[in-house]
């Protein structure tokens, strides 16, 4: 047969490579400095742009999507033109999809520091970007299906069934997450309220974690891992089963973020047992890729690549040992909410993903030069490092979690709370410096990487179109006796199809009763919509990004309830859009903040936290003072609610701001009783109102009964 | 060699086991005996299930020991033909591996009853003595089933062509490499050629290795769990859901409060509570008073963001019960202090503030409420009562 001759693109994986470098250092930088504001307040510059709530989103952001994603970009790129042996679809495509991809990471970068976001975690970007991220991932599947349409090689490898799982997927949650109703350029409201945007946008979170940070890395790991050790890969079959069960299964356990809040039971239950299915099809993942390394164990012993894989994968299995276990009901009791499982993340960010992506660099670097590797031993120190800093990032935090849950839920023989929640905070900043000192000397590692493998492309040449040649694919009628899985591995598109299918039954199951069975989410006659001041006060909550140290969701613990108060009601949120329940409480929560103190009380908080409670590690945030509220928004606002469905009366959104001047006044007049004075269109005015009301319609609830009672 | 001459193993072992199967099956008699009054138990569905479930098992333990007699016979018959050796070892190890079931079999039983005794709790409508011991009856009856298993696996394996046996043996001499291979089922890397498939990738050859046995299991077993976690929470409805459990628990912490506070004989409260001053309750209440209240109050009670404490001036009434009251159940901003602070200690806080009246100190806040005189001390509670 005539064979073939083409050319793999390398430049676009030179591209891709060089924006992952550049992005983990990016991702890394805002990451330490997120975490030194954590006990050190006064870092956070006083600047809205660089204040921990505007930070931390656009550290998870810079390392998910621009670190980890360009990450993947480069290995697909990479390992897909050589498992289709074919060059990529198009070239044009390519590089559409690398700058459109820059460019979305570069607008979130600011615009998430200007404060512009939808206040959903790891959805934070608003949704123009949003919809730019469709478009440039329909260019990636585009430009991916075509090249694997014109392969020359019959059947898939299994990386690619990773691939097209992770394409399918994420499309899928990316664009169901993201429904939301533009109010002007840059701000939209989510489409969902209260539990059902809790439970979708978990959905979405977890999933982001499986789709995002988990498959297309193990595909990586299939193409890399056996390339570098040179051993054939352990069981095909394990291959199959562990595909199959892992995409199936990871889809039905979002809900696990949820344990133990106004979340139907029924669907935390399905969180917490398909969590539970989830260890051994991940260990799947992890076998394969240990058991690779059978008879070549000599080789980790010399190659920094391997040692790097090893202590990926092996972080990969602690990490999905650990899920599964924190999504049962009495550990995630002690465990949500706290450092555990900050510590826990980053066993799979640092070890997992960190390690798997400096492990394809330092093999795809060398490769792509025509050279060898500027210092291998400069490589085992990078390696070192990054173990050292993964163990003093992850114990001490593991140590805080569980110090800091235990001073929550103790209790005097008295019954009162042993504990105010600012000592459980100060008695961690121990902790909280260690944990700085570990991520140093992990970006410490990621820094002598970059100068390694800048030596490394010196010394080489760039191979920009690497020469290859197969012969085109024949028609063939018959296969012979065959393994029956190689059937679907001859069908992109069957595959692709089967996979959204058995990636859609878990969403679907668990959403659709969630939104159409009203028993879920019994209503609470009491609970109004927002004021139109309180309304803009609540986007200030979502734009200062405060739902990142703040929950708003008490559990149905004795603790939290003599704590905070009432345990929080499915009812109280239908009008949340975004819910804002959080998921970790550096601070304490927010749910019954309402009424709790007086506004000026609020007002010297906001300018310093530590004149209200001495100690506290809050950043201030004293512009909130002195900038005008921008109330040539609030109709738009208002509409956007209306059709929503929050039941404003028609023609609300032309008398809106005169019902916001008039409450503005009245705080502005409450505050003037307690000697501040301040003008009535500050920020902080509806920032104070928003305060004032959360979590206080169940209150008048309560009192009505009450009223009911003695009447009788 | 251990493993060697326990594939001689035979007749003995079988009587002891059948021994065994029958223990358990008299056991689960004991165990049903001991539950609660008979009818009750046999009505409960729970209850059915389990027995049902531990009567499969024990015809699969009974067809499993008729197999493994009928293969030994085969074996025993052919041993006598090759020479024989002392088949004392094998009993002694195998006896051994069934003493150690039968212990856990003890154990078992041994922290069920424990458990049963401890927890007064229903399982299903069952007590927790007769789940405990019928979940362990079903335990052991796994046991004996994958020692019966084993057994079987043993015998037949010797049937094996001599060159692989020498090959495992070989393999063996390092015990944990050994242990690991086998419990990974492993197929050594010299043999691997036999399993390679016929495909590459890019230079990428795949092996069609068996699942480790222990994953697939492990697998099976959880999903066994979500099944039973489902049934247990939303259908049974025998486990409690978070608002049950939240319940129950603040039931269980009250009792324990109360028990200790009569015990301690320091039970003030709003009812009960009078004016102290004796300077060790004041010294007390400062030291609260500093910690809590200065932010609004400041610390010479002048108020800031709160009232004015050391006037006559009162929002709340200003008599040590009133005070008491409002600093314990809060007003509108006033946060409320029994969570944090016991009664006793609200008690000297509640002292100390009252000691603080006309202190005069100097940029007081303007007089809020009502004016408050001794003698109005009967309208204040009046005024609470509205809220």
């Amino acid at each position: 047969m005539q064979v073939e001759k083409f050319y793999y693109d390398n430049k676009i994986v030179k591209a891709f490579g060089y924006a992952t470098v550049i992005f983990a250092v990016v991702g890394m930088l805002a990451g330490l400095w997120a975490a030194i504001q954590i006990y050190a307040p006064a870092t956070s510059l006083n600047l809205p742009a660089t204040t921990f709530g505007r930070l931390r989103p656009l550290h998870t952001n810079a390392i998910i999507f621009a670190f980890v994603g360009n990450c993947i970009f480069t290995g697909v790129y990479y390992s897909l033109q050589r498992l289709c042996k074919a060059r990529m679809f198009s070239d044009k495509l390519s590089w559409i999809h690398f700058w459109g991809w820059q460019l979305i990471i570069v607008a979130a970068a600011v615009t998430l520091l200007m404060g512009y976001t939808s206040g959903k975690e790891y959805a934070e970007l608003e949704w123009p970007i949003d919809i730019a991220i469709t478009l440039v991932w329909v260019v990636f599947g585009i430009n991916m299906f075509g090249t694997i349409l014109q392969r020359r090689e019959k059947h898939l490898y299994v990386a690619i069934w990773f691939y097209i799982a992770t394409w399918v997927t994420v499309a899928m949650l990316h664009i169901v997450n993201s429904f939301e109703i533009p109010v002007s350029f840059m701000k939209s409201y989510s489409w969902y309220a209260g539990v059902q945007d809790a439970l979708v946008q978990w959905w979405y979170g977890h999933n982001a974690v499986a789709f995002f940070l988990t498959t297309p890395i193990l595909g990586l790991m299939y193409y890399f891992l056996p390339k570098a050790a040179n051993r054939p890969v352990y069981s095909y079959r394990l291959s199959i089963i562990h595909f199959w069960a892992l995409i199936f299964i990871y889809i039905w356990a979002g809900p696990h973020h949820l344990l133990y809040t106004a979340l139907p039971d029924w669907a935390q239950s399905l969180g917490t047992v398909f969590s539970l299915m989830l260890i051994f099809p991940s260990w799947g993942g992890m076998l394969n890729g240990l058991f690779t390394l059978r008879g070549a164990w000599d080789k980790v012993r010399e190659d920094p690549v391997l040692k790097f894989m090893v202590v990926a994968i092996t972080c990969y299995g602690m990490a999905t040992l650990e899920g599964p276990l924190l999504s049962l009901k009495n550990i995630s009791a002690i465990a949500h909410y706290s450092d555990w499982i900050i510590a826990h993340v980053h066993i799979g960010g640092l070890g997992w993903n960190g390690f798997m992506a400096f492990a394809m660099l330092y093999y795809l670097v060398p490769k792509m030069w025509g050279t060898n590797l500027y210092s291998k031993k400069l490589a085992t120190n990078h390696f070192w490092l990054g173990t050292i800093g993964i163990i003093l990032y992850a114990v001490p935090l593991y140590w805080a979690g569980f110090t800091q849950t235990l001073m929550w839920k103790t209790f005097t023989p008295e019954g009162q709370l042993k504990f105010q929640f600012l000592e459980s905070v100060t008695n961690i900043i121990p902790m909280y410096i260690t944990r700085s000192v570990g991520g140093t000397l992990y970006l410490t590692g990621a820094l002598l990487m970059c100068y390694n493998l800048f030596k490394t492309i010196v010394a080489g040449k760039f191979i920009a179109n690497e020469a290859a040649e197969a012969a085109p694919l024949v028609k063939k009628v018959s296969y012979g006796k065959e393994h029956w899985h190689r059937w679907i591995e001859r069908r992109p598109l069957t595959l692709l199809v089967v996979s959204l299918i058995v990636v859609l039954i878990g969403g679907v199951v668990e959403m659709i009763p969630a939104f159409l069975v009203k028993s879920n989410i019994p209503t609470i006659s009491s609970v109004k919509p927002y004021t139109p001041l309180e309304l803009q006060g609540r986007d200030i909550y979502v734009r200062e990004g405060c739902y990142t140290c703040h929950s708003q969701m008490i559990r149905p613990f004795r603790d939290e309830v003599a704590r905070y108060g009432e345990y929080s009601k499915a009812g109280e949120f239908v009008y949340d859009h975004p819910f804002q329940w959080g998921s970790k409480r550096t601070g304490p929560d927010l749910a019954r903040i309402g009424a709790k103190y007086p506004d000026s009380w609020h007002y010297n908080h906001m300018d310093d936290p530590a004149s209200m409670s001495p100690g506290s590690v809050m950043p201030a945030y004293p512009w909130l003072l002195d900038h005008v509220l921008d109330t040539a928004s609030t109709p738009a606002k208002i509409r956007a609610m209306q059709k929503l469905g929050v039941p404003y009366p028609a023609g609300f959104d032309k008398t809106a701001n005169r019902h916001l001047a008039e409450q503005a006044e009245a705080i502005s007049a409450r505050l003037k009783k307690d000697k501040i004075e301040t003008p009535a269109n500050k920020e902080i005015i509806a920032l104070i109102a928003y305060l004032q009301r959360v979590g206080t319609d169940i209150k008048l609830e309560q009192q009505a009964s009450v009223i009911e009672t003695t009447k009788q | 060699m251990l493993f060697k001459n326990n594939r001689y193993c035979s007749t003995p072992v079988l009587k002891q086991l059948l021994l065994l199967a029958l223990f358990t099956f008299a056991g689960s008699l004991a165990a049903v005996a001991a539950g609660p009054p008979l009818p009750s138990t046999l009505n409960n569905t729970l209850a059915l299930t389990l027995i049902t479930l531990m009567l499969i098992l024990l015809v699969v333990i009974f067809m499993l020991g008729q197999l493994l007699t009928g293969i030994a016979d085969i074996k025993l018959q052919k041993e006598k033909e090759e020479k024989k050796k002392s088949a004392t070892p094998a009993v002694v190890v195998t006896g051994l591996f069934l003493l150690l079931s039968g212990s856990v079999m003890a154990q078992e039983s041994a922290t069920a009853i424990e458990t049963a005794v401890a927890n007064t709790k229903t399982f299903g409508g069952l007590s927790a003595v007769a789940f405990y011991s019928m979940m362990a009856i079903i335990f052991v009856e796994m046991l004996v089933i994958l020692v019966l298993l084993y057994n079987i696996r043993f015998l037949l394996k010797a049937d094996r062509p001599k060159v692989a046996a020498t090959d495992e043996a070989l393999v063996k001499s390092k015990s944990l490499r050994a242990w690991w291979s086998r419990f990974n089922k492993f197929k050594p890397v010299e043999q691997e050629a036999e399993i390679a498939l016929d495909h590459e990738y890019d230079g990428i050859r795949e092996l069609d290795n068996r699942l480790p046995p222990w994953w697939l299991y492990g697998f099976y077993a959880t999903i066994i769990f979500g099944v039973i976690y489902l049934w247990r929470y939303h259908v049974s409805y025998s486990a409690p859901l978070s608002k049950e459990e939240y319940e129950i628990s603040v039931k269980k912490a009250d009792e324990e409060v109360k028990a200790y506070l009569t015990l301690k004989g320091e039970s003030v409260d709003e009812n009960t509570v009078t004016v102290s001053i004796d300077a060790a309750d004041l010294a007390e209440g400062k030291k609260v008073y500093t910690a809590a209240c200065v932010a609004c109050h400041k610390d010479d009670g002048g108020g800031m963001v709160g009232p004015n404490l050391t006037d006559d001036f009162w929002l709340h009434g200003g008599d040590i019960k009133s005070i008491f009251k409002t600093i314990k159940y809060g007003f509108n901003a006033m946060p409320q202090w029994q969570t944090s602070y016991s009664n006793k200690q609200i008690a000297q806080v509640a002292s100390y503030v009252m000691s603080l009246h006309g202190t005069n100190p100097p940029g007081a806040k303007a007089a809020e409420g009502q004016l408050f005189k001794e003698e109005n001390a009967a309208q204040a509670p009046a005024a609470n009562a509205a809220r």
